[in-house]
């Protein structure tokens, strides 16, 4: 029986009827229950109506259509055959009709559109909407209620605020913890705890106190004063909270896309670092290649000149040699006076008083006499400039084996340590290669930004932290002098305790919204950990799931570390699964869960795991999983073939505007 | 003193090829540094070439005094005696037949070798002139 504001709980879908919504153009899907097991495979290929059956469900209890594509967003909602087939100006209807189950009562959502159609026109025109609920009541009587109270039925049996968490897309699990998370459990929490109508309350009893204190005030400038300044930090107060619980939000959507950009960068290189190494590593190797070359040419030049010393050092030697000879004879350097032959030969006096006549034996004999020692003496001269070059060479060619020796040493250095640099740089180009180079310095980059963002955050937080716990001091303070205030100006007893009274029970509201929301998180981390651990296969690798302050979700290695970013798809969508089992078991909507393509990026050896967790939870919960043909694996099929209750496979009609339904079970 | 040196005429590709192989660094030495290397060759392999046409290669004043001693000594060990030293045109000509020779049994080993290892092989020649030669007069 269902009486008015109590939580439905234990809900399961018996059947969705569809009629003319989008593909489906009469369509019944049953949900029954054969097994022990109450889970229902749906396969279908891409664009074949999964996700609209989703939309579908959100369109009748909620009436809007969260995941519809880009292409179904510009086609009209009802079907387009019956719209193409509609006479000139006929009424069609377009309805989603859920019909649920819940400890042996039957609730039936159905929502309804008429459209008229007009063939001038591809869109039809919107005549006419309706959402009704039909309920058994306490006496049995069959009852139904319409629009706003219809609504109001619907927040008991999945509130819209947390719907996310019943009827979702696969995809979704897997990012379930790592984006902007924090403030939608948060306000999921909100929803579960109920406090909505304390939070009204505290409200309300905030503006009937602050009534009181200007009805006070009217009575004394300073109690007015002290009303107007109280009133004033109170404001702050609000914008402060406000804007922590802003910053909270903005700080872990930046947690949430650090997570998953480390997620994506986690086996990838930091490019830029590598580059910048790598720019550095070529200059260096390109200064080192510089003196290399350097001393090669050096050597070369060593050889070169050496080259031609050593190979005429036989000659040098034998010079030497010559030389030396003459040394000894007394040849050089020479004696001989070439002033006294020259003066006989111009004067034609000896020195020993003759004539010597010109043309005579004795003249042609000095005259050759000249010419030999001419002839000597450049010799001569010429062996004496020799000696000083043959000892310097000499001296040379002793130092050549140790300068080759160093020299070549020096080169073989500056080889190995550029065969070092060369390899670095190989190693660097080989760790870049194949990666898209500029989306992960992208990525970096974003990274950067956000952990920027995450840490101005924290002590931007941080700083209005103290900034509140400031003013609740001066809040207190204003509160004792006005207490007093009104004592002094003798207001009326009745006055002043409605006052304190107010004060008091608004401070009490607080706190226990507070202590309500800190409950529930409690039972949901407690939840959500025992089933993530009851279910997980890996038992020693994780120690402790909980939940912060700030409502994420943390999962920790046994090794003490948090692993959230970096485990595998499926174990993250374990935990999003055991987070959603918490939700549904702490807030008592326990009502299905519809997952569209739930291991689209599982890989196949996790998917098989992944099945057996499907199997376990729908041994409590209902559970409808729609798949992709290629989804639906070996491994997911070994397990979910057996213990499914129904298996259905859409199709589309030839002209690709119907689906039809395929029983397999 | 006479002005210059000479090549052949027939030499001159010989000296422009040791250039575009640039072995021990040919292409940047001087024409004077180029003749020596060339002299010291042919006298090492004792190997003379008489020039047929004469061609200016470089002027004799840019010798210095190690350079004519160089010159000088081939000249001692051709004529076996320092008599040869007042025959300045006999001692150049001495000098320009060994370098003639020299040049082509340069050329020669380059293309006998394999690409990039003649300054390795040459090196290894000349320490084994040292070791042969020299060294134990020079310890």
């Amino acid at each position: 029986m269902l009486r008015s504001g109590e939580v439905i709980s234990k809900m399961r879908i018996e059947r969705i009827d569809l009629q003319n919504y989008r593909q489906f153009r009469n369509v019944s899907i049953n949900f029954d229950s054969s097994t022990k097991e109450d889970l229902h495979v749906i396969v279908a290929d891409n664009a074949t109506g999964k996700t609209n059956l989703l939309n579908a469900i959100n369109w009748c209890l909620y009436g809007d259509e969260p995941h519809l594509s880009k292409d179904s967003q510009q086609l009209p909602r009802l079907n387009l055959n019956s719209l193409l087939q509609a006479d000139e100006g006929t009424k069609v209807t377009v309805s989603v009709e859920v019909l649920t189950e819940t400890e042996g009562n039957r609730i039936t959502f159905k929502r309804s559109e008429d459209y008229v159609v007009h063939k001038d026109s591809n869109q039809p025109v919107l005549r006419d909407i309706d959402f009704t609920i039909t309920y058994i009541d306490e006496n049995k009587n069959a009852k139904w209620v319409t629009d706003e109270e219809a609504a109001a039925y619907v927040e008991r049996f999945v509130p819209r605020d947390i719907r996310e968490f019943f009827f979702f897309d696969g995809e979704r699990l897997d990012t379930y913890f790592k984006s902007a998370t924090g403030q939608q459990i948060s306000n999921a929490m909100f929803r579960i705890s109920q406090v909505d109508t304390l939070n009204r309350m505290s409200d309300r009893l905030e503006g009937v106190v602050n009534d009181l204190k200007r009805e006070a005030g009217k009575r004394s400038p300073q109690i007015e004063q002290l009303r107007d300044n109280i009133e004033g930090k109170e404001k702050n107060r609000k914008e402060v909270v406000k804007q922590i619980t802003e910053l909270n939000g903005q700080k872990e959507e930046a947690r949430g896309k650090i997570d998953e950009l480390n997620e994506r960068l986690r086996s990838i290189p930091d490019i830029e670092q590598l580059q910048t190494e790598q720019a550095q590593l070529n200059e260096t190797s390109k200064k080192k290649e510089q003196i290399r070359n350097d001393k090669i040419t050096e050597k070369q030049n060593m050889l070169f000149e050496f080259g031609i010393l050593l190979k005429l050092y036989p000659s040098l030697d034998k010079s030497s040699l010559v030389i030396q000879d003459k040394v000894a004879n007394k040849e050089i350097p020479q004696t001989y006076d070439t002033q006294l032959l020259d003066n006989i030969i111009s004067t034609h006096h000896c020195i020993c008083a003759r004539r010597v006549e010109e043309g005579s034996d004795a003249e042609r004999h000095i005259q050759k006499l000249r010419t030999d020692i001419t002839s000597s003496s450049i010799i001569a001269r010429e062996l004496l400039q020799m000696i000083g070059p043959i000892e310097q060479v000499k001296k040379k060619i002793s130092t050549f084996k140790s300068s080759l020796e160093l020299i070549t040493r020096e080169i073989q250095l500056y080889e190995e340590e550029l065969d070092g640099l060369n390899q670095k740089i190989q190693s660097i180009h080989s760790q870049i290669g194949g990666y898209n180079v500029e989306q992960i310095k992208q990525w970096y980059s974003e990274l950067k930004n956000y952990q920027n963002i995450h840490d101005f955050n924290i002590e931007r937080i941080t700083s209005l932290k103290f900034a509140r716990e400031k003013l609740d001091k001066e809040i207190t303070d204003l509160n004792q002098d006005l207490n007093k205030a009104l004592e002094k100006e003798a207001v009326s007893q009745k006055l002043r305790h409605q006052i304190n009274f107010g004060n008091k029970a608004y401070g009490v509201i607080g706190e226990v919204v507070q202590t309500m929301m800190d409950r529930v998180r409690n039972d949901i981390e407690k939840e959500t950990k025992n089933s993530f651990f009851n279910l997980i296969w890996k038992k020693e690798t994780f120690k402790d799931v909980y939940i912060d302050d700030n409502y994420a979700l943390h999962l920790m290695h046994s090794l003490g570390y948090e692993c959230l970013g970096s485990v595998s798809a499926s174990e993250r969508q374990l935990l999003a699964l055991s987070f959603v089992i918490a939700l549904h078991n702490v807030s008592g909507f326990d009502s299905p869960i519809l997952v569209d393509t739930p291991v689209a990026r599982v890989s196949n050896e996790q998917r098989e795991n992944l099945g057996k967790i499907f199997h376990q939870i729908s041994g409590n919960k209902q559970l409808i999983l729609l798949f992709l043909p290629t989804e639906y694996s070996v491994e997911i099929s070994n397990t979910l073939d057996t213990c499914a209750s129904s298996m259905r496979k859409l199709r589309l009609t030839e002209d690709e505007r119907e689906i039809q339904v395929e029983v397999l079970r | 003193m006479l002005d210059r040196f000479y090549i052949d005429k027939e030499d001159r590709p010989y000296y422009r090829k040791a250039e575009e192989e640039n072995v021990i660094n040919f292409k940047n030495r001087n024409q004077k540094e180029q003749f020596l290397l060339a002299m010291a060759i042919g006298l090492e392999n004792e190997q003379k070439r008489k020039l047929k046409t004469r061609e200016g290669f470089f002027f004799s004043n840019y010798l210095g005094l190690e350079d004519k001693t160089l010159i000088n000594a081939v000249a001692i060990h051709e004529y076996g005696s320092a008599d040869i030293l007042a025959n300045e045109k006999e001692v150049f000509s001495i000098a320009e037949q060994y370098a003639s020779a020299g040049i082509r049994i340069l050329i020669d080993s380059i293309d006998k070798i394999q690409f990039g290892k003649f300054d390795k092989i040459f090196e290894k020649d000349l320490v084994e002139v040292l070791n042969r030669t020299a060294s134990n007069e020079l310890e």
